[in-house]
């Protein structure tokens, strides 16, 4: 066989213009089939690592999805509240090591305003094991106090020092400003690539505060506005939140206090696991991502038709050298096996070629699109999908030789030494 | 080894060959008897399409006769499967065409050697450095300018394309060369040039020679001359 492969590769060298078309055309699909793989595997890293560290999600009954998403996606709304007697409760329990209370229901200039407290820096992780660092100033240490989120810092072009004032509710555009209580902005957030770049965090206090005049939703009359100054000296502790991440002594417990959370009689309430939910979710969105693998899949598929199209049309000014071989010994089935191995040659160079582009060029570009994007795209290493890929087109490339080696065949034994047109 | 029937000094025999291409009705080769001795250069002619090719493919061991035996160097073609008669052809026989002989993709030397790429016997006949025989064949055939090896083959001449095709037939010395109008494409001095070389190669090697061609005034030189419509009846009947 040994001869034919040199024959086999010099003869695609000889046909290096119209080869490397094919070549190229395969290349491209496969480092769209491979980038695709790559991001996917990228964005559900991402996305299943928004939130991490954290053992139990608890808000109002509802369904896990849903808790996940207003609680830390901020999509949508909570449809009830956790009483502070409960969260107090729960929080103080011997199980638990820490709580970070949520709070929301506000906004600024459409993004999210998240009522807090400064346990949320100390505890909240993403990405297995990162955690919130500050690209400007500081946690809050006062009522009004702020820290934003890397985009909403961007967008907005916000800087430590800037008074910001928070709309009541959620609309993009609300017509009730808290504006006679502002909020400082204390510090800017690194970006994380959670939904906590565009969220707005201020204390839980300050959500009180802003609130504390308000009757029922509706914003105080003129006369009864309670200034700043005077909010401070009252009690601000909040009568409900919207949800509280746990974070536990021992995970061994996990379980057990997710059971006791669920069938806690004073109030309806749900315990999630962040990462059981969170699968959960991407199940749900991991469908484009499918389709967006089948896409590719139909375009190298695309790609190995050209392949086999290139070689059957080389088939016809081939048939002079098919017979030089036939007269020098070679036997048909060699015939065969050059077309073959000249199909597999294509699929090599194509599958390593694309991967080579996929695999450079985010070497190349992961630094940069983490920055912009919070994306981490360096994280994920080459894995078993990506080698299932390149031997899958590698495979199905030689598979596919088997159409032009066959018709080759056939010529071979019809022509035999004399090339008959 | 040589077959008994067959004769130890007899290259080709032809016993009462019929052949006909699949799908036509009249046969192409008929042929009653045929002997050829080793070591003769045979000089058959006959018009274009009058069964040469059909004939060379049958003792090729390409195409198997419907009926009667074909025996070369002494191997019954006609019982050999598929794959021993490619084996028997790749060992025992060298092909000289009309022309495009060359696989376009190789060299000089790699063209000729491509002869003992496929047959382990004429590879073990070179006995060693296989690229050095290979130039030993160019050389004798009049091709041992480096420059002129080194050329793609396309950047050749036709005369000098056919001497590689000659050193390729005569490379590991086969017992039979078969040569299809190899000086059809050639012009006279060429042509004159190409014979000499080629005569002079199989007398060195021993090779029995059998060259087909249209062309009657090529038949100087030659040991025996026949006329394929005198021993094809196919032929003669068409």
């Amino acid at each position: 066989m040994r001869p034919l492969l040199g024959l086999a590769l010099k003869s695609l060298w000889n046909r290096r213009l119209t080869v490397g078309l094919a070549v190229l055309a395969l290349t491209v699909s496969v480092s769209l089939l491979l980038g695709v793989e790559q991001v996917r595997k990228a964005a559900r890293a991402s996305f299943t690592q928004t939130i991490s560290g954290t053992d139990l999600i608890v808000g109002a009954r509802s369904g896990p999805v849903q808790l996940l998403l207003y609680s830390v996606f901020h999509i949508g709304h909570a449809t009830n509240q956790v009483s502070w007697e409960s969260y107090r409760e729960i929080a103080s329990s011997g199980l638990v090591a820490w709580t970070v209370p949520i709070a929301l229901g506000d906004s600024h200039r459409g993004y999210r305003v998240m009522g807090t407290t400064k346990d949320l820096f100390e505890h909240y992780r993403y990405a297995r094991t990162r955690e919130i660092q500050f690209a400007q100033g500081e946690a809050f240490s006062d009522v009004f106090h702020a820290v934003v989120g890397a985009e909403v810092a961007e967008r907005l072009d916000y800087e430590v020092g800037r008074e910001i004032v928070v709309s009541h509710g959620v609309a993009q555009t609300s017509f009730l400003d808290h504006d006679d209580k502002p909020f400082m902005v204390t510090g800017v957030l690194e970006r994380t690539g959670t939904p906590l770049d565009r969220t707005v965090l201020v204390t839980l206090e300050g959500i009180e505060a802003i609130h504390v005049d308000w009757q029922q939703g509706r914003p105080p009359a003129p006369g009864a506005r309670v200034p700043p100054e005077s909010v401070r000296q009252m009690n601000l502790e909040p009568a409900s939140i919207t949800a509280f991440l746990v974070g536990l002594e021992s995970r061994a417990a996990t379980f057990r206090l997710q059971r006791a959370i669920n069938d806690y009689s004073q109030e309806p309430l749900t315990a999630v696991l962040p990462g059981v939910a969170l699968s959960e979710l991407w199940a749900v969105i991991g469908t484009v991502e499918q389709a967006l693998l089948a896409i590719s899949a139909c375009v190298v598929v695309a790609g190995l038709i050209g392949m086999v199209a290139m070689l059957l049309t080389s088939l016809s000014e081939r048939r002079r050298e098919m017979a030089i071989l036939r007269a020098i010994g070679a036997r048909p089935h060699h015939v065969f096996l050059l077309f073959v191995v000249e199909a597999a040659a294509i699929g090599i160079l194509a599958a390593l070629g694309g991967a080579l582009l996929v695999f450079g060029g985010l070497w190349l570009l992961s630094e940069p699109v983490s920055q912009i994007t919070g994306v981490n795209f360096g994280l994920t290493m080459p894995g078993v999908s990506e080698g299932l890929i390149v031997a899958l087109v590698i495979g199905s490339s030689t598979c596919a030789g088997v159409i032009p080696a066959w018709k080759a065949y056939r010529t071979a034994l019809a022509d035999g030494l004399a090339v008959r047109l | 080894m040589p077959d008994s029937s067959a004769g130890p000094n007899t290259a080709i025999r032809l016993e009462d060959v019929r052949f006909r291409w699949p799908g036509t009705a009249a046969f192409t080769i008929e042929i009653d008897s045929l002997r050829i001795d080793e070591g003769t250069r045979l000089f058959v002619r006959g018009p274009s399409g009058g069964g040469k090719s059909t004939l060379l493919a049958l003792i090729g061991g390409v195409l198997v006769p419907e009926r009667g035996s074909v025996q070369v160097l002494g191997a019954d073609i006609g019982a050999l499967t598929a794959g021993d008669r490619d084996r028997f052809r790749a060992d025992h026989i060298g092909f000289i065409f009309q022309q495009f002989n060359l696989l376009p993709y190789l060299g000089v030397v790699d063209n000729v050697l491509l002869a003992s790429r496929f047959s382990q016997r004429r590879a073990q006949r070179i006995r060693g450095d296989e690229t050095g025989a290979a130039r030993d064949c160019l050389a004798a055939l009049g091709l041992d300018d480096e420059t002129l090896l080194a050329r793609p083959v396309h950047a050749l001449s036709v005369g000098q394309q056919q001497r590689v095709a000659a050193a390729r037939a005569l490379l590991g010395e086969p017992g039979l060369v078969i040569a299809d109008e190899p000086t059809s494409a050639l012009d006279h001095e060429a042509r004159a040039a190409f014979m000499e070389l080629l005569f002079a190669e199989c007398k060195r090697t021993g090779a029995t020679l059998l060259f087909v061609s249209h062309d009657p005034s090529l038949a100087s030189g030659f040991d025996e001359v026949l006329e394929l419509a005198q021993i094809n009846r196919a032929g003669a009947i068409s």
